[in-house]
């Protein structure tokens, strides 16, 4: 590049200004940042569930149960390759504060039904065995600082029962990563499931074309019967669970795009200054044969880089910050799976950029197109 | 001495544009906090302003919310002669049974449904909560399958008018009425006869009782007579306290405005700092002269922090003009804690506007402090030689 | 000798809110190709207009410029630009150096636009450096030069490139006396030593007598008497 030197002059000529206006992006697209990589994780979340599965759940409510004999019945539906009973328990652990998901599930039947989780086989086996084991994420082992084989008591909320629980293993799966589950035979023998209910029934399909049509059956089996069911695939599942918050996307999206509307108002105060300033320097380029078109490419490309630069920062400022910054601890695992993906990094370079066309554009038009004279006549 | 102020207002006015484009930088900040703040508020408020210190809940010893309590019947008619219950003019005791059930009904913005709370109630439920007032229609009558919903699920839920009805399990449901329950979460809620809605849900228990003590005294004595009886596994707690702890299952919220507060104070900061830098490099000229005329770094130093917060504040006016339609904001979100809808109104009321207005403010101080401290530095030689 | 610089007629007149301001009210003159010529008159007397015209980076109201044969007050305002970067070496009363690019770099200016490849630029730079007398500056930036050294640096960029013409307005407008003398030296070699055609705007009688012709303006007119030609182009005597 040939006029490197120009542009790395210009960049440096008010070295206050250029680090102020760099701070300010920095700081604005940390946040911005912040708020894209949350919707990210959401968005993950529900790209990143299993293709194969069903959820199947009350049509009546999310707190209604189904019985157990539904299972039985839509083990029996053409296309269904496995089922489990899964059930939301709403336990804490030591403080209320201390939220995360905890379930009983089949234990015999989870590895056929949740086949995208990888659990160590002895470990399983060990989980299996043990009527009051349990299995949990590697986040939540980290967050309260939990070992294999120690013993846990969880405090129960929705059902009057505190499962006295002992790790028998980790499992691993990309997005969730923070969930306990146990086995639904203890919750039963607790007195709980003893009506024979569960939340919900999860169904792994064999052939993934049939979805629709698998989940349709199911619904149309339980129509008319004491208990409709609705069934969901899993991405719906997550979507829905991620919908009940409100618009997230809308005010997260919203926020950031005020964020970056007031960089840019900022950012057009100093660049209109900058290329003030340099009015007959501009003039003497424009008299050696320096076309405008070529002034303004300069001045755009400076700009740009000042942005791209305060917005670089940033956002790898929040990818190290969140690398470190516990975000599930945070905010009490609600956020268990955050992260910050280069998608998102990419996406904030793109806006910084566009933050130095945008706020400079006006000034360096104007500039390059002064007329020589006019430009000159300012020292004279 | 110091510099007049009327020197501020004209430099202010001199450079129009970019002033105006500080102002308008500094305000979106603002009005973004201030939005946030707005939320926070309003969801706060529908909540915790359900809850009256008048009135005592009685729910199952453990459980956290309503939603998953039950109270027998039995137990209902020992709670209903517990002494110390205020009696109202027929000389009946003010305890009101309840039963909370969870309906999931289609919205207008997403027709696979989403949870409401129907609550069933006596007369007395009423009488407890003087505030709700129906605004349309009629009461509900006992017995029957008549209900009365909340203005806000009106407005987010389909077939929830006056004359309207919809399905439910096995049975329709008749809208008969609108109420308005001034900003409680009862504006979330759908209400009918406990009795009926009982009977047609099989439920053999209430969820909550609700008791209105004679006095303080009796408040005291009634909470320690039924989390002390062993027999009734109950446990009493103000409803201001339950719906204060209602609020935990919205942190999210309470974590998500402080960061934005965060963020929005330091942009406020640095957008002021840089509006001060460009103004004083303008005019380097013109601070060097006040400083031959006799002015002291001191009167240079205080003039440009006193523009800074002038900018700023009108920065922060404008943040509030800005946000101000965020009132008008009708919304919901879910309370995790019980998995159903909390409706709730953008609120920003004085107090939040005053807040937004003061750490607006504060930023152009702290913003104008390191261009003033560079304004007062220069050599009056120099400066006066600059273009 | 050959006339390399021919203005017929030339008229410009400046716009100001509502008002038109006569600047030239009608110059015809032609500057042979080698000469060193000194444009002088009272402020306002249009001079630096003039000199503007010549270098391409103004255009008349209403008359005829051309240099080198090519009519360059007919070009657009792109053609131009690269026209003047090909034929026409800047020397301002200011020096005019971009403050953040140091000697060499701002020599180079001129050369980015052209297609020499960085060793060949690097090569004209010194080249250009070391006829100014600076060859020991290259990497100083201009706040750390004297003036007379500001523009000399100046003049190296102005001759970077071999232009046609090199034009000077008030080039030692703003130096003291030896500095001016030591830059018209360089102006003088630059014109006896190169053949560089000179055209210099100055109200200063002393740079005038190192040119080899000098003009006069007044009010937008040539002086009568010098080299005012009524009928034909007027051409500098050699």
């Amino acid at each position: 590049m040939r006029f490197l030197h120009l542009i790395r002059g210009n960049l440096f000529r008010n070295k206050v200004r250029s680090l102020l206006t760099v701070c300010l992006m920095a700081a604005i697209f940390f946040f911005v940042t912040t708020l894209l990589s949350i919707l990210a994780t959401f968005d993950n979340a529900s790209e990143a569930s299993g293709v194969d599965r069903l959820a199947v759940q009350s049509a009546i409510s999310l707190t209604t149960m189904l019985p157990y004999s539904h299972e039985q019945k839509i083990r029996e539906v053409p296309g269904v390759a496995e089922t489990a009973k899964l059930q939301w328990i709403g336990a804490y652990y030591k403080d209320s504060r201390n939220f995360f998901a905890n379930f009983a599930v089949d234990a015999d039947k989870m590895k056929a039904v949740w086949t995208d989780y990888a659990i160590d086989p002895a470990q399983f086996e060990a989980f299996k065995a043990d009527r009051q084991g349990c299995l949990v994420g590697p986040e939540l082992l980290k967050r309260f600082d939990w070992k294999v084989g120690q013993k846990i008591v969880l405090k129960g909320t929705i059902f009057p029962f505190d499962p006295q629980l002992t790790i028998r293993g980790v499992y691993y799966h990309p997005v969730n990563v923070s969930s306990l589950y146990f086995h639904t035979e203890y919750f039963r023998e607790a007195g709980l499931g003893g009506q024979g209910l569960t939340g919900t029934v999860w169904v792994r399909v064999s052939d993934t074309r049939k979805m629709a049509a698998v989940s349709q059956q199911i619904d149309e089996m339980f129509k008319n019967s004491e208990y409709p069911t609705e069934t969901f695939t899993e991405k719906e599942f997550q979507k829905n669970f991620i919908s009940m918050m409100g618009n997230i996307k809308l005010l997260f999206t919203s926020v950031s795009v005020c964020a970056i509307f007031m960089v840019i108002l900022l950012a057009a105060i100093t660049m209109s200054m900058s290329a003030r300033e340099r009015v007959t320097e501009i003039a003497v380029l424009k008299a050696l044969g320096y076309r405008p078109g070529l002034v303004l490419g300069l001045m755009l490309v400076e700009f740009v880089l000042l942005t791209l630069f305060g917005g670089l920062a940033g956002t790898l400022a929040a990818k190290g910050f969140y690398q470190v910054f516990d975000m599930a601890r945070a905010t009490s695992g609600f956020l268990a799976g955050f992260r910050v993906y280069w998608q998102t990094v990419a996406l904030c370079l793109g806006a910084s950029a566009l933050v130095g066309i945008v706020a400079g554009g006006y000034p360096a038009y104007r500039a390059a197109n002064l007329s020589v004279v006019d430009g000159l006549r300012k020292v004279v | 001495m110091a510099i007049p102020l009327k020197y501020n207002i004209g430099n202010i006015s001199s450079r129009r544009v970019s002033t105006l484009m500080s102002v308008l930088g500094i305000g979106i900040v603002i009005a973004v906090m201030l939005s946030m703040m707005a939320l926070s508020n309003g969801v706060n408020s529908a909540i915790i302003s359900t809850g009256s210190k008048d009135n005592l809940m009685i729910m199952r010893d453990g459980s956290d919310t309503e939603l998953d309590s039950w109270v027998d019947k039995a137990k209902f008619q020992v709670l209903r002669t517990l002494p110390g219950i205020q009696k109202d003019a027929q000389g009946q005791p003010v305890i009101s049974p309840e039963i909370i059930i969870v309906f999931k009904l289609p919205k207008k913005d997403n027709p696979k449904g989403s949870n409401v709370n129907v609550r069933g109630v006596t007369p007395m439920g009423f009488e407890m909560r003087p505030y709700l007032k129906v605004i349309e229609g009629r009461m509900f009558r006992p017995g029957v399958n008549e209900v009365i919903v909340s203005r806000r699920i009106r407005d987010r839920f389909v077939g929830c008018n006056v004359g309207d009805s919809f399905h439910f399990g096995p049975q329709d449901w008749n809208v008969v009425g609108i109420f308005d329950g001034a900003g409680t979460s009862f504006d979330s809620e759908i209400w009918t006869d406990v009795g009926y809605l009982g009977s047609v849900r099989k439920r053999e228990s209430y969820s909550t009782v609700v008791i209105r003590p004679a006095d303080h005294d009796a408040a005291t004595s009634i909470k320690a007579a039924v989390d002390n009886d062993n027999r009734l596994k109950l446990q009493a707690k103000s409803e201001y306290q339950y719906y204060d702890e209602q609020t935990s299952g919205l942190v999210g919220i309470k974590v998500l405005v402080g960061f934005v507060t965060f963020f929005m104070v330091i942009g406020a900061t640095l957008g002021a700092m840089n509006t001060m830098f460009t103004a004083v490099a303008s005019r380097t000229r013109e601070l060097a002269t006040l400083r031959a005329l006799g002015f002291k770094r001191r009167a240079i130093l205080m003039t440009v922090v006193i523009e800074s917060a002038f900018v700023s504040l009108l920065g922060g006016l404008a943040g509030v003009l800005l946000a101000l339609p965020v009132n008008l904001i009708s919304t919901g979100t879910t309370n995790f804690k019980t998995f159903s809808e909390v409706a709730f109104n953008f609120n920003m009321g004085p107090a939040v506007a005053l807040r937004g207005i003061l750490l607006a403010v504060v930023a152009g101080v702290i913003g104008g402090l390191l261009p003033a401290i560079s304004a007062a530095r220069l050599p009056i030689t120099r400066a006066l030689r600059e273009i | 000798m050959e006339t390399l610089v021919e203005i017929h007629d030339v008229r410009k007149v400046y716009k100001r809110d509502q008002f038109e301001i006569p600047v030239l009210n009608g110059i015809t003159l032609g500057v042979p190709r080698g000469d060193f010529l000194a444009l002088m008159g009272p402020s306002g007397s249009g001079k630096t207009t003039l000199l503007n015209l010549i270098a391409g980076i103004d255009r008349p109201t209403s008359g005829r410029i051309l240099v080198d044969g090519q009519e360059v007050s007919s070009y657009s305002e792109t053609a131009l630009a690269s026209w003047r970067a090909r034929h026409v070496g800047f020397i301002f009363q200011m020096y005019n150096l971009i403050p953040v690019l140091n000697a060499a770099e701002n020599v180079e200016l001129p050369l980015l636009l052209t297609k020499l490849n960085r060793k060949q630029r690097k090569q004209h730079v010194e080249n250009a450096l070391a006829i100014v007398g600076l060859a020991d500056r290259m990497t100083h930036y201009p706040r750390q030069l004297s003036g007379g050294q500001e523009q000399r640096v100046a003049i190296a960029r102005a001759i970077v490139t071999d232009p046609t013409i090199l034009v000077a307005d008030e080039p030692t407008g703003d130096l003291d006396a030896k500095n001016a003398d030591e830059t018209l030296d360089l102006l003088q070699r630059l014109n006896a030593e190169f053949e560089k055609t000179i055209v210099m705007v100055t109200h200063d009688p002393k740079a005038a007598g190192r040119a080899k012709h000098a003009l006069h303006l007044d009010k937008g007119v040539l002086a009568e008497g010098q080299y005012g030609y009524e009928a034909e182009p007027a051409v500098v005597r050699t």
